[in-house]
């Protein structure tokens, strides 16, 4: 009787854990509203890497090489693919732009503002997901300006697009000493740790023939749950940067979910 | 030992838990991994600790990655400046395509692995926590309420990193990133990190 019971008490909690929703959460500043008009095609450049670690930039380019693999909401996205292609024929121009927008970067940036649900529904882009997909925003309009606000227009006219989206996404670290005092007054013991923050990324747009900045936003993942950051949680700040940028998230998150984001465990 | 003292020892505790050192892994996909393992050379360790520019070879952290990884060490193939190539982010593997692909033809393998000792900066923040325990005659409750007091930014940090570069599609397919708690100094490889980090990225 006691093995029934343990093996209907794991079904039921591998049942409870299939079906429960997926819950997501971004966060964003966003201080330019302006987005790209309906019709435009955009320049998906490749994740620009700041700092020693591969996996950020890595990880965001195959997100953005899902998100961003055809139109969204009126908007074109030209492919990662030819938009590399045309790098390497002019191999100046990419270290160009990495040293203009990795300069300006800011140091940190942290959740702030009310926070709405975006999305939930286990219905995306059409197809019945297996589990729920919930997703939260919170957002304020204020920042400081996030990048270089114009670019030379040469760099960004090869590209052949009306405008180029240039990312940062990296990782965050922080070391957190702390000092325990009994009611704030006697200091009794301390602490260090180092801790890995969500993932984020920075995102900027440029008019391809003027070289002005359009839109930017500095974009990361809420912390859902005190759990090792997974490759679904690196590809929410590109999620977050298709949403603000063209106001639709279905499209960009069942190209997520159908390329086998949202789904994995892998760190 | 009266009951609120109990309940300060306890409560202070759990304060002391942390981490000396965050490690994250960008594993090789499953079906990728015996692939790597067949076809793997290594091409270095840089030691980056001086700066990011610095291209300094690295003899001792090489030779304990050529002993755990068990592959043939290509280092002395390969200038410090293809070194640093490969040590370089995934846009930049990408524009370099053509050149990744003649170092293929020329290591006569498809995947190397590169390591590099290096620097990181790192926030860092002071909390004051302030403990308010109340004793009761059935059970001990307490409230931690952390107060941020300083903030530092860009405090450089020791970073031990190995990454897997597939020569081929010119791309990273498994990253080990160890952050240290101590400063840019103290990230030297030794055998032992170096079994850690191949074991992250699921290469041994």
């Amino acid at each position: 009787m006691r093995h029934r019971g343990v093996l209907l008490a794991s079904f039921v909690l591998v049942v409870a854990g299939c079906t429960l929703p997926r819950r997501a959460g971004l966060f964003a500043r966003t201080p330019m509203a302006a987005r790209p008009i309906a019709g435009n095609t955009v320049a998906v450049l490749p994740p620009v890497t700041v700092g020693n670690e591969a996996a950020p930039a890595m990880v965001a380019a195959r997100a953005s090489a899902l998100v961003f693999s055809g139109d969204i909401a009126g908007v074109h996205f030209a492919a990662l693919q030819p938009t590399v292609a045309k790098l390497q024929e002019k191999p100046d121009i990419f270290p160009a732009i990495t040293r203009a927008v990795a300069s300006g970067l800011p140091s940190g940036f942290g959740p702030a503002g009310a926070t709405t649900k975006i999305f939930d529904s286990n219905m995306v882009a059409g197809v019945k997901r297996e589990r729920r997909q919930i997703i939260t925003l919170r957002q304020i309009t204020q920042s400081q300006p996030l990048g270089p606000a114009r670019l030379d227009a040469e760099l960004l006219a090869p590209l052949g697009c009306d405008y180029a989206l240039v990312s940062v996404p990296f990782g965050a670290y922080e070391q957190q000493s702390h000092i325990g005092a009994l009611y704030g007054a006697i200091p009794l013991a301390g602490s260090k740790q180092l801790i890995s923050l969500t993932p984020r990324g920075v995102y900027l747009l440029y008019d391809c023939k003027s070289g002005e900045k359009v839109w930017e936003s500095a974009i990361g993942a809420l912390p859902v749950a005190r759990e090792a950051i997974t490759m679904s949680d690196r590809s929410l700040p590109v999620l977050g940067a298709a949403y603000l940028l063209t106001g639709d998230i279905e499209t960009p998150l069942g190209r997520l979910l159908d390329g086998g984001f949202g789904t994995d465990r892998a760190r | 030992m009266p009951r609120w003292e109990i309940a300060a020892v306890l409560a202070l505790m759990s304060v002391a838990a942390g981490c000396s050192h965050y490690h994250g892994a960008y594993e090789l996909d499953s079906g990728l991994r015996q692939q790597v393992r067949g076809d793997l050379a290594v091409a270095g360790v840089l030691d980056r600790r001086s700066g990011e520019e610095s291209t300094v070879p690295c003899a001792r952290g090489t030779a304990a990655l050529a002993r755990r990884a068990g592959a043939p060490d290509v280092s002395g193939r390969l200038d410090a400046s293809e070194v640093a190539l490969l040590l370089s982010g995934p846009a930049q593997l990408s524009l370099n395509a053509p050149q990744l692909a003649a170092l293929r033809d020329r290591l006569g393998h498809r995947y190397v692995v590169v390591g590099e000792e290096g620097r990181e900066p790192v926030t860092h923040v002071l909390f004051w926590d302030v403990f308010v325990v109340v004793p009761t005659p059935w059970v001990i409750v307490w409230w931690n309420f952390p107060v941020p007091v300083s903030r530092r930014n860009a405090v450089p940090h020791a970073t031990r990193i190995l990454r897997v570069v597939d020569l081929g599609t010119a791309t990273v397919v498994g990253e080990s990133y160890e952050l240290l708690r101590d400063r840019p100094d103290g990230g030297e490889f030794s055998d032992g990190e170096v079994r850690g980090g191949l074991s992250a990225m699921s290469l041994n």
